[in-house]
């Protein structure tokens, strides 16, 4: 089972919306990341055949569907507003989209699909109950239940869990995950949170201004951003960005020169180092740390995690993820390091890659 | 400024049947910054509405300075409300937006331009006075919509009801940034109603947990994570949340699934219990420690998350990314004593023992 698009694009009176996106999504699940207005829903309507794209074909299987409507595309969409018909049951919700399909199921076979989707789902008690009387979370399990009724081949998530609890979230993601790992369908989850899809670890696509501009592994994309905009998107904190002057042998970071190689910054004057906050430390880990200095604008303490916001010393911003508790007054001046090791590099105009982490967490 | 006072405040929705929010006594300090942090339904959007005024509460009385403003509409009380979306008229400028609230109160003109110039440079909103809010970024919208609440010279707090929920991730940090620093400078209460963990514990001083319409834990960030005073805390507060095992303490020490993981630091403590350690209190250890098989690692980018088992448990550790560990292994982990909670009713009563056993990696 597979859906790919090619050279999908669309625009309306308001401009273009989506450019020329080739990308194929395998069985199972793909997550799609990308912060609001990346086109992220935009691209799950064509997807789903609610609107038809301007050009660029989509096959599933193989078979051009481009021209299907909605009605007759295998395709369930759940979306971030959970939507249930308030007057039935969550038994009837469930089991709405089989009363109205094609196959005309049986009574019994729609009962057995019904009770294993709320077996499968936490909601074998709740069946008699109606939306309103359910809290938020089992009524998006409802939505996610009756998406999954009919057994269609593509099934799209759009931020399905955005409204939701932080506890709450953190249950549904991982029900998610083990009820759609071993998924014969095309499973499409929609995310704007950086943390949410290296949780799902799935193969990930980033979507940035109706462009698909990286696709992979959520990790290798994280250790590996192919631009400076995937790893802003695939960061939380996050990811420090700072001007660098370069020379033959080494580079210039927050006004402090340090010697590393500089062979992949490709002769130019000027790169942007990326660094995660978590890799700068109050202490020197490493005898090639390089020391730098920064006033704190704002210590802010989670209780497992201090972030530290810094102004370097050229007027640019950074901030620091340290483990345990931190409260340092504002205006203070800490010495922080850092790894070249741990430094990503982006090209100043085009923001495309120059080099990664040479040392990578194991 | 002014001390705000809950006393005796409780909520029912229908007619003491249920309540939304029990019977709570609370004071808010002067200048601090609280949250309100908590599953949806916990009662935390209703305490924020008796303290603006959009809800009287059923019973109790809320004293600012002293003064009963229980039956006072929302209008005469000098506290702001910032909603989840900005709220903003869009056909006027920013500069309109923030002189209304003064010219409804029919403020002299030259008092109104000096308020507006001075929350505009406090807001850095300087430069944006005179475009139309839609023209805005979402978080800078917000922003307005705090200047509309700050204008007022006599504001006693500003409420928050979960400003930050349309706003992109990425503009969270500087907006959350702006807020802790505005509130340093000027010195306002702030009361911030949040479902999200990481932006209550970073932007107050003191959170309020609250599950099921009750307060179950008063404290700042780092007291919640280290010291849960209940289970709830030590579930909610933490991603992932602390793990939980059934034990039994038999003259001081404490057994979970059979195996001995430590004396109890309170030698009365007898008995079932609840055995609480969070991800990050699970240790690696060379020797000494218990044996786990480690059933499943996932590196999340900034640190990985590994899945122990102790005889039928699984419990979760998170280690730091260059932890050599892998699914397969029998490794040794430690629970570190003081942080390892022992749970009788939901309540803590004691920890484990600081004895030396584990020798740290």
């Amino acid at each position: 089972m597979s859906l790919q698009l090619r050279d999908v694009s669309l625009s309306d009176q308001s401009g273009d919306l989506l450019y020329n996106i080739s990308s194929t999504f395998e069985k199972g699940m793909n997550v799609l990341v990308g912060p609001t207005l990346a086109g992220k829903t935009t691209l799950m309507r064509v997807m789903a055949g609610l609107v038809a794209p301007s050009s660029g074909e989509i096959f599933l299987n193989g078979e051009d569907i481009t021209k299907t409507t909605v009605r007759d595309r295998s395709v369930s969409f759940v979306y971030q507003q959970f939507i249930n018909y308030p007057a039935m049951s969550v038994f009837d919700n469930i089991a709405s989209p089989l009363k109205v399909s094609p196959e005309k199921p049986s009574k019994e076979a729609i009962r057995e699909r019904v009770e294993e989707l709320a077996e499968l789902l936490g909601l074998t008690p709740l069946l008699k109950r109606r939306p309103s009387q359910l809290s938020g979370g089992q009524q998006q399990r409802v939505a996610i239940a009756r998406a999954l009724a009919r057994k269609s081949d593509v099934v799209l998530l759009d931020e399905p869990l955005a409204n939701l609890d932080y506890k709450l979230r953190e249950q549904l993601r991982d029900e998610l995950q083990s009820l759609f790992s071993g998924a014969d369908n095309v499973v499409i989850y929609s995310t704007a949170e950086p943390a949410e899809a290296l949780d799902f670890g799935a193969r990930t696509f980033v979507l940035s201004e109706g462009r698909v501009i990286q696709e992979g592994p959520a990790l290798g994309l994280y250790e590996h951003p192919s631009s400076v905009e995937v790893a802003r998107v695939l960061s939380d904190p996050p990811i420090n960005i700072v001007r660098s002057s370069q020379s033959a042998s080494g580079g210039t970071f927050g006004g402090v020169s340090f010697s590393y190689d500089t062979s992949a910054s490709k002769g130019q004057s000027e790169i942007h180092l990326g660094l995660q906050p978590h890799r700068i430390h109050l202490d020197r880990q490493d005898k090639t740390d390089v020391e730098f200095t920064g006033v704190v604008e704002l210590a802010e303490v989670t209780g497992s995690e201090t972030y530290l916001h810094l102004t370097l010393p050229t007027g640019e911003y950074a901030v620091v993820e340290l483990d345990g508790a931190y409260p340092v007054d504002p205006d203070t001046t800490v010495t922080a390091y850092f790894n070249p090791a741990d430094l990503h590099g982006f090209d100043v105009n085009s923001g495309a890659a120059l080099f990664a982490p040479s040392r990578r967490g194991k | 400024m002014a001390k705000i006072e809950l006393v005796d405040i409780a909520h029912s929705y229908d007619g003491g049947e249920t309540f939304a929010l029990k019977k709570l006594n609370m004071t808010w300090e002067d200048g601090k910054a609280y949250a309100l942090l908590g599953p949806s339904g916990c009662g935390k959007t209703t305490l924020l509405n008796i303290m603006s005024g959009l809800i009287r509460p059923s019973e109790g009385k809320i004293l600012v300075d002293g003064v009963d403003i229980t039956d006072k509409p929302t209008e005469e009380r000098n506290i702001a409300q910032v909603f989840q979306f900005p709220v903003l008229y869009d056909t006027m400028t920013v500069r309109k937006n923030l002189e209304f609230p003064l010219k409804n109160r029919k403020v002299p003109a030259e008092k109104i331009n000096e308020r507006v110039a001075h929350i505009a440079d406090l807001l850095d909103l300087t430069d944006d006075l005179d475009v139309r809010p839609g023209k805005l970024r979402s978080d800078l919208q917000q922003i307005v919509s705090l200047g509309r609440g700050l204008v007022r010279e006599d504001v006693a707090a500003i409420l928050f009801d979960e400003p930050l929920t349309v706003i992109d991730q990425s503009f969270k940090w500087t907006l959350r940034n702006r807020l802790k620093r505005l509130h340093l400078k000027t010195g306002v209460t702030l009361v911030y109603v949040t479902h999200d963990q990481t932006e209550a514990l970073t932007f107050a001083d003191d959170v309020l947990l609250m599950r099921d319409g009750e307060v179950v834990q008063v404290g700042s960030a780092e007291d919640l994570f280290l010291n849960p005073s209940h289970e709830f805390s030590g579930y909610f507060i933490g991603s992932p949340g602390m793990n939980f095992m059934e034990a039994t303490v038999t003259d001081g020490v404490v057994e979970a699934h059979g195996v001995a993981v430590g004396k109890a630091t309170d030698s009365s403590l007898s008995g079932p219990h609840r055995l609480g350690v969070r991800p990050e209190f699970v240790e690696p250890v060379s020797r000494g420690g218990l044996d786990f098989s480690v059933t499943k690692v996932e590196n999340r980018g900034g640190f990985q998350l590994a899945q122990l088992k102790l005889a039928d448990q699984t419990i979760m550790a998170k280690l730091a990314p260059d932890v050599a560990i892998a699914e397969g292994d029998t490794q040794q982990f430690r629970f570190v004593p003081e942080k390892t909670y022992l749970f009788k009713d939901e309540r803590a009563v004691g920890a484990l023992k600081s004895t030396q056993s584990g020798v740290q990696k």
